[in-house]
């Protein structure tokens, strides 16, 4: 997490120089910088997930821009001695342009984490030998004692992970009509998250897995354009590494392996690495009556062949070829190829439209694997053969929207649209959704208008294959009354409306509204299994409304504010019973009525109070986001979970004082206040549960609330 | 479905009549800026100075300043005339609005929609910009000007020529519904700068759903996470269908950005025999099913993994 600050520290001295020896008046920057006192409570409760606080100097940005060589550079920046920094340098020439840009994004979780485990290698996480033989050996009471001993001797492990980010791009213009563009895009990955290592069904662990992966991605462009013709063909190859492609970690209940008490150790395979290589081509053709044709094919492959690992690292249980592998790799292999095409046209000011089609098809060549086994947890053989399935699905839309402008301040857009879908190995392989909408919108005079749009789509599968529920042996393994929200019937409402208002440039105003309903129906296949109840997602509906607003006063004082409200409430049933069999009535089922509520509220107050010299904002900030859970089930034992709730807030003020042209000096206070009640998140112990039978082990995540405050002062240099 | 496979193909057929009507294809005339009079002629940026000198004196910064275009009317340099056409009558007005040949010039927030984007479409017309005719934005009469400023970019160092400082703060201010999905607690890192919304949409249109910048939802979110990309040895079907059945992308309530909490999310598709839901008639929480990230304690690897025994994604 460490920026690169050595490199940096030269920059601020060099932009507040640069006015100096730039050129004449083609020459423009600004740089801000300053020093800043931050303070917060819960250091290790960084809710500011992707950002970077310093306590300190910092330059908060910079541009620089000059003529150089016959062309012209720009260096924009910000954050350059943080570790969410960012700086990008773009060069003109008359015919090309070349860019680069270097950026980090930190992630940084609100946990804090104590882990007794130590790293020996990459990806490898041990336990002190001595520790584990105890707990072998003893009884299991002592179990939970030696552990907590071993957290209370545990040093912290920072959780949290850094994006660092480098583009590079070169385009231009070989020839009248003939364009290129060179894109180069590397993303490396590195820190560490929480993740789930278990021993068993009732045995969590959760270790720190180590992330260290390296994402490259190339890109070529050629175009080619004349009169009404373009072309593009694009080639593109990525490829993602993992330097660290399995976890290994020691189970504190063993050190030995055993073939029947279980493992000393687990052992997780990460991301397996793979490859991508990509083309397309795409044509454009514009005819008259302002009608154009574009045409796009693409088709891509991406292969992954990591080595598979064996069975399980539990060698007391598996010899070497006791139960060998039915090959060395995946070999997987994925192509994608699709297919767009689209006709615009407005033949008058009356009638516009496009017709649109567009396939999408994910084959998955990936061969089929029977395997003899598998060994859950690394703790026990099952003999039960298992065979992979390589899903693939095909996407092929038709559609079609026509517009009418009946009269110049009034357009009425009518859609149709058709959906076909295709899957292989799913319970539902085939389905096809059909949709109708409109769309108005109103502008009665050049300072307002008014929009509204509503769409109804319903979907419906062709045929539902039961045996995909059931196991080798035909035992159900899932209900065959539940229906999977992403393939069941669906039928789809959607509405939005909204009204911007700016009567003048010293006013704005908009509100808009959106609402989005899903119900999953039952099936024709349904009547399969008369008079049974219905399970999975019922029925999901979205509310959401904001509105904002700017006003400025007078040439002194400026407001604006935004605020905003929403809700998700989702219906889902499922079942208590932990029979396969099919039950037909409601006596074992329990539902939950979940809502995801949130609102924010923004507002400005930009005030100059000596026009050109002094100005002061303040700024003000809220989110709020609650969740509630109502569950009930049909014995009436079932009761509610704790309402979720996140709320952030937040003050701030600054003055700005424009000494000349050229300079400024601000000064800043600031207040950010997080609250967080989730029960998931929120006091998870070391050791759970608390009562009871310890059986798992987390680093002892936890969300926790915070108060900030931030006093700052800044110098802005322009020249 | 047969009755709907039947509409499109009567469109698509009305589509091949319609096209045939517009053939043959004519010289090109609106590739070019509209001439805003037959009789006005291009008489150079030096003419403009006089009158707009504070554009003028930003315009050796501007992007487009020095670039060369091939074929244009006013010259091989992008100038003032590029875009807004022969100047000749306008400067014969001398200042005077009231006289006719001063609004002779093209205006691109006033000209009509699809006048406005022709002007910049004109040379703007191949890779980022390629598919905006098509685009969902061109055809809600969404112009280039919209969001874009020539003349007065806020972007940090005018790059882009955006209306707003970055891409994001120029999408919500239409797209509100949107800010308000960016307020949630999980979220992508959109707010604080290190993402804009056009780092997955494109603005200027694009062959995918949404103006996104790839073929399919799952092939845009694996361009930045390459290790879900796969094919895995044992896969999660929905995962290889579609990210969006589980993750909201433009925020949620729930960790890593997930439609619902989970246990409830898996729930909603899992209702296996291994795992009857008894927890919620215990009056506490003394569950791993609750606690924490609940099913992917254990199912760590619910985006497919590549061990032999990872078929319920335990390793």
């Amino acid at each position: 997490m460490k920026a690169h600050r050595m490199s940096w520290t030269a920059i601020p001295a060099m932009l507040v120089l640069l006015p100096a020896v730039a050129g004449p008046a083609y020459a423009d920057g600004e740089v801000t910088f300053g020093t800043q006192w931050w303070d917060q409570t819960t250091r290790e409760a960084k809710y500011q997930e992707f950002t970077d606080y310093p306590n300190g100097p910092y330059i908060g940005s910079f541009v620089v821009r000059d003529a150089l060589w016959g062309g012209q550079y720009a260096l924009v920046g910000s954050n350059a001695l943080r570790a969410d920094q960012s700086t990008g340098l773009t060069y003109r020439k008359p015919r090309w342009t070349a860019s680069f840009e270097y950026s980090q994004t930190p992630h940084n979780f609100s946990f804090i984490s104590i882990s007794p485990y130590r790293q020996s290698a990459a990806g490898v996480l041990v336990l002190p030998d001595t520790m584990q033989k105890t707990i072998q050996d003893g009884p299991a009471s002592a179990y939970a004692a030696i552990m907590s001993d071993a957290l209370k001797a545990a040093g912290r492990t920072p959780l949290g992970f850094r994006t660092d980010l480098t583009r590079a791009r070169l385009r231009g213009r070989l020839a009248p009509g003939l364009e290129f563009d060179l894109r180069g895009v590397r993303r490396k990955r590195s820190g560490n998250k929480a993740y789930g290592g278990s021993f068993g069904f009732s045995s969590a662990i959760e270790i720190l897995e180590p992330i260290n992966q390296t994402m490259s991605e190339g890109e070529a462009r050629l175009s080619y354009y004349k009169n009404r013709l373009s072309l593009e063909a694009i080639g593109g190859i990525s490829a993602f590494e993992n330097q660290v492609d399995a976890l290994v970690w020691d189970n504190p209940r063993r050190l030995d392996d055993s073939p029947t008490a279980g493992s000393g150790r687990g052992r997780i395979d990460l991301y397996p690495e793979n490859r991508t290589v990509r083309g397309s081509l795409s044509a454009a053709i514009q005819f008259q009556r302002r009608t154009s044709l574009n045409a796009s094919v693409g088709i891509s492959q991406t292969v992954q062949d990591d080595k598979w690992l064996p069975f399980t690292i539990n060698a007391a249980m598996l010899q070497p070829d006791t139960f060998p592998l039915p090959g060395t790799n995946t070999d997987g292999k994925a192509v994608v190829s699709t297919q767009d095409v689209r006709l615009t046209s407005q033949p008058s000011k009356y009638i516009g439209g496009v017709i649109r089609f567009r396939r999408y098809d994910y084959d998955n060549q990936t061969e089929e694997h029977t395997f003899a086994g598998s060994v859950a947890y690394d703790q026990s053989w099952s003999g039960t053969p298992r065979t992979t399935h390589p899903f693939g699905h095909t996407v092929a839309t038709y559609g079609a929207d026509i517009t009418i402008r009946p009269i110049s301040k009034v357009s009425i857009t009518g859609l149709v649209e058709h959906t076909d879908r295709e899957r292989t190995h799913r319970e539902v392989t085939e389905d096809a959704e059909d949709a109708f909408g409109v769309k108005l919108r109103v502008r009665p005079a050049a300072d307002l208008e008014m929009t509204g749009s509503y769409r109804r789509a319903s979907r419906e599968l062709d045929a539902f294959h039961e045996e995909d529920y059931q196991n080798a042996g035909g035992t159900f393994i899932e209900q065959p009354n539940l229906r999977r929200f992403d393939v069941a019937d669906r039928d789809q409402e959607q509405a939005t409306a909204g009204v911007g208002w700016s009567p003048s440039d010293r006013l704005s105003l908009s509100l808009s509204g959106e609402f989005l309903r899903n119900e999953y129906q039952d099936d024709d296949a349904m009547d399969d299994f008369p008079n049974t109840t219905h399970l999975g997602l019922l029925d999901e509906v979205r509310r959401a409304v904001s509105t904002d607003g700017s006003f400025e006063v007078n040439d002194r004082l400026g407001l604006s504010a935004g605020y905003g409200w929403g809700m998700i409430y989702t219906n889902q049933r499922s079942r208590e019973s932990s029979s396969g069999t099919l039950v037909g009535a409601d006596s074992t089922n329990w539902q939950a009525r979940l809502k995801d509520w949130f609102t924010y509220a923004t507002g400005t107050v930009e005030w100059r109070p000596v026009v050109d010299k002094v100005t002061v904002s303040t700024t003000f900030l809220f989110e709020r986001s609650p969740g509630t859970f109502r569950l009930t089930n049909f014995k009436g034992t079932a009761i509610d979970l704790p309402t979720t709730r996140y709320l952030r807030e937040g003050l701030g003020t600054e003055v700005w004082y424009q000494v000349d042209e050229s300079l400024s000096l601000g000064g800043y206070w600031a207040w950010e206040q997080f609250e967080v009640d989730d029960f998931a998140s929120a006091d998870v112990p070391l050791l759970f549960p608390t009562t009871g039978t310890v059986t798992a082990l987390f680093l002892g995540d936890e969300t926790r609330d915070y108060r900030a405050n931030r006093v700052g002062l800044a110098v802005r240099r322009t020249w | 479905m047969n009755r709907a496979r039947w509409i499109c193909s009567a469109f698509l057929a009305a589509a091949a009549l319609w096209l045939v009507s517009t053939l043959p294809l004519r010289a090109q005339e609106e590739s070019n800026p509209p001439a805003s009079s037959d009789r006005a002629t291009y008489v150079g940026a030096q003419a403009c100075q006089k009158c707009h000198a504070e554009q003028s004196d930003g315009w050796a910064r501007n992007p487009h300043h020095g670039a060369e275009v091939s074929g244009h009317p006013a010259g091989k340099a992008v100038a003032c005339e590029s875009c807004h056409g022969p100047a000749s009558l306008h400067v014969a007005a001398d200042g005077d609005e009231d006289d006719p040949r001063f609004a002779t010039l093209v205006n691109l927030k006033k000209a009509k929609p699809a006048e406005a984007s022709a002007v910049c479409v004109s040379c703007h017309r191949t890779s980022e910009q390629m598919h905006w005719e098509q685009s969902t934005h061109a055809q809600n009469d969404v112009t280039c000007a919209d969001c874009h400023s020539v003349h007065s970019p806020k972007d940090p160092g005018g790059q882009m020529l955006l209306s707003a400082v970055n891409a994001t703060q120029q999408c919500v201010k239409c797209h509100h519904d949107k800010r308000s999905e960016l307020a949630h607690t999980a979220h992508m890192p959109i707010k604080e700068g290190s993402m804009t919304c056009a780092d997955c949409h494109n603005p200027h249109g694009s062959t995918g759903p949404h103006m996104i910048r790839a073929a399919s939802n799952n092939d845009l979110c694996t361009s930045c996470h390459m290790d879900k990309r796969g094919p895995m040895l044992w896969e999660h079907p929905p995962v290889r269908e579609n990210c969006v059945s589980c993750h909201m992308p433009h925020g949620s309530n729930n960790d890593k950005v997930l439609a619902a909490k989970r246990p409830f999310l898996c729930q909603r598709c899992h209702i296996a025999t291994r795992h009857p839901s008894t927890l919620y008639d215990q009056p506490d929480l003394v569950s791993n099913r609750l606690f924490n990230r609940s099913c992917t304690n254990c199912h760590s690897q619910i985006h497919g993994s590549n061990h032999p025994s990872g078929k319920t994604f335990l390793r």
